[in-house]
């Protein structure tokens, strides 16, 4: 074998053991690193709030996810508007590509705004469309009787059914 | 002047064409309901078929005198004895007609054909089906006839004489443009119903399938089964068209025999075979990694070993495929009015076939890292839900290592062939092209995701809301930056490195003997009028006939 020609086979082979060593780097950091738990909020925390009215919508309490809203949106929104409402927009059993981060709490008085990001993987390659879409989600609240209450109609994470336009009237 | 006469009566003749079809079709569809071909039209009824019968009827009074006229004046300008007759047969204007007129009226036949199939299918399995089988026959037996007729004028034209340029290959991108649509609707299909055979083998005794709908196989498989007939039959009809063409011994064989899009046709086969066969290669290597890693199974699948077996067999056609034209390819350029023009087929083989592995490895790779990065820099609190990286890392890590893969195995053969001969594969136009084209695409995806580096750097900078995890934000991005430098980096430096060979080849040349063997210069003269395309014709039914040894030569060589 020349040295011209052992030149162009090293290369390949440097990238042939790169990609290797890339696969078992990412899968030892997946088996290391992957697979982390939400994170537990304070109760008495806005970001807590939403997580505990999250996790009750998951498993299906949603009289206990209604108890998190503010008492007027459960005026605009009883319990059985909400169920219908849930039922309307489709329930599906929750996405296990789907994952919500918490960004940061803006207080103002008794009013806050939490600030999320939606992170959504719909998988299947680079032939599948495997693609993570991340959205900014914005949730309002405001404080009841010393706690926070999600202060806007929810369905799970998105958006609700529109409510009076006199409901958020600050 | 005679081009834009030309345009005014093809166009004429086409519209009026279609429109004839369209009534024509129509009028068969009320013909075949009323002697009680319907299947339960929710359109049928006296008054709907009085006004399709209206309609119709509309349509194709105007149209045909329409499309007769134009025509009957096409057709005078190419019959035997005109003058300008070869040079008709052989215009741009003409050709693209037939290559449209074929091609749309196989397209309304080809439709209509699997819409009937898929719904004597779906009849046979007792299952409702919106299309009537009136209308799908009446359009396939007005379109076909119709189609039938043109091939017949279009084969009248060559028995005439030569046709050239673009007045034949329009017709020819047709021919190649149909053998391909119709061999990949074919092997897909194939490909669904085995993925369709093994799902219902591994849930032949899983109650949740049969239960959720009856018959959940049914429109599946009247898909595939549709597709496979019609695109096998579409395939198989325009193959052999083909091949009879290759071996003719006269004129025409001579002019089809070394055509570009033969080779065009044969690299596309490649092309899509190649990346099906990793795609599906791919999808076993996810499915197993997947289960490794204990990633929720996606609804509706068939099971581990079905979808494992369907999605190998799947690969094995492509592979077969792949294999299959890659031979056909090899040989076609062995023969000889072809081999001076495709003097290396193994490189119409290899580049193609490794830059679908490198674009399939990049994304993987680009993933992979953009994972990685993720993870370790991500951070980011979790208020809810699970995390996807196994999901992710089994949707990208075999298509990496199959990607990068089949590119080393065809890019070491690329590399031995570059070391044994610099200079000649420095000078391959293919090469070229294959290395311009991974140096753009690498660039434009690396300015893209600088981009969005950027975007987020400067929003940060001048205030703009930071998402959560910036790093997780940036990880895809930042990965797919990283693979595509290196990648325009290894390219760019082999497309400097083949420059500056050609350079020196080029100073070196004039120096050089102009060449050992004995040459005379000789000019092709034509009658007054003649198109040079009728020339190159002529020129290539010499070539044809020329001993062994002797070349008659032009400048449009390809490497």
């Amino acid at each position: 074998m020349t040295v011209e020609s052992r030149g162009p086979d090293r290369t390949l082979l440097f990238i042939g053991v790169g990609i290797l060593a890339l696969v078992a780097i990412a899968a030892a950091v997946v088996l290391l690193l992957g697979g982390r738990e939400p994170e537990s909020f304070p109760a008495d925390s806005a970001e807590g709030v939403v997580q505990r009215y999250l996790a009750a919508f998951e498993e299906g309490d949603l009289e206990e996810a209604h108890a998190s809203f503010s008492s007027e949106v459960r005026s605009e929104m009883d319990l059985d508007a909400y169920e219908q409402a849930t039922r309307d927009y489709g329930m599906f059993p929750p996405d296990s590509s789907r994952r919500v981060l918490f960004d940061r709490t803006d207080t103002d008085g008794d009013r806050a705004r939490v600030r999320l990001t939606i992170e959504e993987y719909f998988g299947g390659g680079p032939f599948g469309g495997g693609e993570t879409y991340r959205s900014s989600r914005e949730i309002r609240m405001v404080r009841e009787d010393g706690s926070w209450r999600i202060d806007e109609p929810l369905i799970g994470i998105e958006p609700g059914p529109a409510l009076a336009p006199d409901s958020f009237d600050q | 002047m005679q081009t834009a006469r030309r345009l005014y009566l093809y166009l004429l003749s086409g519209i009026g064409l279609g429109v004839l079809v369209t009534g024509v079709g129509l009028l068969l569809t009320t013909l075949l309901e009323a002697i009680g071909l319907d299947g339960g039209s929710v359109l049928s009824g006296e008054q709907a078929t009085r006004e399709r019968l209206t309609l119709a009827t509309a349509m194709s009074g105007v149209s045909l005198p329409v499309w007769l006229i134009h025509w009957f004046v096409a057709q005078r300008g190419v019959r035997p004895g005109r003058p300008e007759a070869d040079v008709e047969r052989s215009s741009a204007v003409r050709g693209l007609y037939f290559a449209l007129v074929l091609g749309g009226l196989l397209l309304a036949a080809f439709l209509s054909l699997s819409s009937l199939i898929e719904g004597t299918v779906l009849g046979i399995a007792g299952e409702a089906t919106f299309n009537t089988p009136a209308s799908e026959v009446g359009l396939v037996v007005a379109a076909g006839a119709a189609w039938l007729y043109h091939l017949g004028v279009r084969l009248g034209d060559w028995r005439h004489g030569p046709i050239t340029d673009a007045g034949a290959w329009l017709p020819r991108a047709y021919l190649y443009g149909a053998t391909f649509i119709g061999l990949m609707v074919m092997l897909f299909g194939l490909a669904d119903l085995f993925v369709l055979v093994a799902r219902l083998v591994a849930n032949s005794r899983d109650d949740t399938i049969v239960g959720a709908g009856g018959l959940w196989w049914a429109f599946p498989l009247a898909s595939g089964v549709a597709r496979v007939l019609v695109g096998g039959a579409t395939w198989l009809g325009h193959a052999w068209y083909a091949r009879r063409l290759w071996s003719d011994r006269g004129h025409r064989g001579s002019i089809e025999r070394p055509a570009r899009l033969r080779f065009a046709f044969y690299v596309a086969v490649l092309v899509v075979s190649a990346a099906a066969a990793i795609g599906f290669l791919g999808q076993v290597g996810r499915l197993l990694i997947g289960v490794a890693l204990g990633v929720p199974e996606a609804s509706g699948s068939g099971g581990l070993p079905g979808d494992v077996l369907a999605a190998l067999l799947a690969a094995v056609l492509f592979v077969a495929s792949w294999m299959v034209h890659s031979f056909e390819l090899s040989r076609a350029a062995a023969e000889p009015a072809a081999a001076e023009l495709i003097p290396r087929p193994d490189r119409l083989i290899s580049y193609p076939t490794a830059l679908v592995g490198l674009a399939v490895g990049a994304v993987g790779a680009a993933r992979l890292i953009g994972l990685v990065v993720d993870l370790v820099l991500g951070g980011g609190q979790v208020l809810a839900g699970a995390e996807s990286s196994d999901r992710a890392f089994a949707d990208f890590a075999p298509f990496a290592i199959l990607g990068i893969g089949i590119w080393m195995w065809h890019w070491s053969g690329i590399m031995r062939t570059a070391a044994a001969d610099p200079t000649i594969e420095a000078a391959s136009t293919v090469r070229r092209a294959a290395l311009l084209v991974t140096l753009a695409v690498s660039i434009l995806a690396g300015v893209a995701s600088l981009g969005v580096i950027l975007y987020r750097l400067f929003g940060t900078l001048f205030g703009l809301d930071a998402p959560a995890s910036v790093a997780s934000e940036l990880s895809v991005p930042v990965g797919v930056l990283i693979v595509t430098v290196a990648i325009a980096a290894y390219h760019g430096q082999l497309l400097r490195r083949d420059g500056a060979l050609r350079a020196a080849e080029e100073e070196v040349a004039p120096a050089a003997p102009s060449g050992m063997r004995p040459e005379i210069g000789l000019t092709l003269v034509g009658p007054a009028g003649v198109e040079p395309g009728t020339l190159v014709g002529v020129a290539d039914g010499l070539r044809a006939q020329l001993p062994d040894g002797f070349d008659l030569r032009d400048e449009r060589q390809m490497s």
